[in-house]
């Protein structure tokens, strides 16, 4: 049974970083292809999917966190992350570019994610259009700055197989 | 014109960068070596040591010649509960494992208070030397390995606070769980505000109303 929660834990993590740093890999190669060719309507389809990669990315983060809590439990040593060994200043680090990474995720999906398109008139004077606010660069910026946090955590993570407990 | 081209030529350094870190990353997870120990740490179901691959030893000290490395089980003892103690010997000289000791463990309790156990080795696994043992009163012991063997006799001494309970514990302990707590109380912010942006209606204006110019 154990081992079946280790390696269901571990599965569990792996699927989370495809949806979670999978995704914004691609969300930053996309964006910045955008941007180098000029590209609106490109800027604008993406722009039209964050509510749903948001989603995607929820889904990854709660996946991380609730198999990597699961390994720590399975593991069932108390003190839990390990400290004061290497491998547990490791853990904590992770943890703690964790939250930044979640509370940056909050920011971008509370104050500015409602704010990415606004209704202006049409140049025909027939009805309104949405345009790409200025909302939409602090989005690009601030998943750019979650993109090195996570691939500062991959790296961590890959850290923790060399630490010695 | 040539600013532009600056632009993109340092993004592209940029995602060439990426690149390579990523690489780096995928050459690291597939060469990392396997940490063996010698015969593991010969604790049933620890799942620890099983899940980890690598080995545990809290604390080590030379004595004659000698390398006693040192761990208890749980790492944080607590009042009333039994404790694993678990030692390794190897010879620093040839850096063969020292089986066939005869040893003893001495354990001074913060009052003053002395006790001697037994310290036999482990059946099966070459020069551990293990005791299980319930530690009394709460604070700092020194615990003490003592071979009495013929041939050369030496000892060494470890030091191990022990808990009234898992939650009173040292501050590697508690920051531990401050940490982990403080990390499900974000995932849990976020999950609720991820969930009432999904039903809340967009309020009038926003931060910053003028479009964007690339």
């Amino acid at each position: 049974m154990q081992h079946f929660l280790e390696y269901l834990a571990t599965l569990l993590h792996l699927v989370g970083m495809l949806l979670l740093v999978g995704g914004h890999i691609w969300f930053g190669f996309l964006t910045a292809l955008t941007e180098r060719r000029q590209d609106r309507d490109g800027a604008r389809f993406l722009a039209t999917q964050l509510p749903f990669m948001a989603t995607v990315f929820g889904v990854g983060v709660l996946l991380l966190f609730g198999s990597g809590m699961l390994r720590l439990f399975v593991w069932g040593e108390p003190g839990l992350i390990f400290l004061p060994d290497p491998y547990g200043w490791l853990l904590l680090s992770k943890l703690v570019l964790y939250m930044l990474i979640v509370l940056n995720g909050v920011l971008i999906e509370r104050r500015y994610l409602p704010y990415v398109f606004q209704e202006r008139p049409r140049l025909s004077g027939a009805g309104t259009e949405l345009h790409l606010t200025a909302v939409w660069s602090q989005v690009k910026l601030r998943t750019r700055l979650n993109l090195l946090l996570l691939l500062i955590v991959v790296a961590l993570g890959e850290a923790l197989r060399y630490s010695r407990l | 014109m040539p600013r532009t081209h600056d632009h993109c030529t340092r993004r592209s350094h940029l995602l060439s960068a990426i690149c390579y870190l990523l690489c780096a990353i995928a050459l690291l997870a597939c060469g990392t070596p396997v940490l063996a120990h010698h015969g593991g740490l010969g604790i049933e179901g620890d799942l620890v040591q099983w899940a980890l691959k690598v080995d545990q030893w809290q604390d080590e000290n030379i004595a004659q010649g000698h390398r006693v490395k040192f761990l208890s089980y749980p790492r944080q003892p607590i009042v009333g509960n039994s404790t694993r103690l678990v030692f390794e010997i190897q010879s620093t000289a040839t850096g063969q494992y020292v089986s066939g000791l005869t040893a003893q463990l001495e354990v001074q309790a913060p009052d003053g208070s002395q006790r001697q156990l037994p310290l036999p080795e482990t059946t099966g696994v070459t020069a551990y030397y293990e005791t299980a043992m319930v530690f009394k009163p709460e604070g700092e012991h020194t615990i003490t390995f003592r071979s009495l063997g013929t041939a050369i006799p030496f000892s060494t001494s470890f030091r191990k606070t022990v808990s009234r309970s898992t939650l009173h514990g040292d501050w590697p302990t508690l920051l531990g769980y401050g940490t982990v707590l403080a990390a499900f109380l974000v995932t849990w912010l976020g999950f609720v505000v991820s969930v009432q942006g999904r039903f809340a209606t967009v309020r009038e204006g926003s931060p910053s109303g003028s479009t964007e110019t690339f």
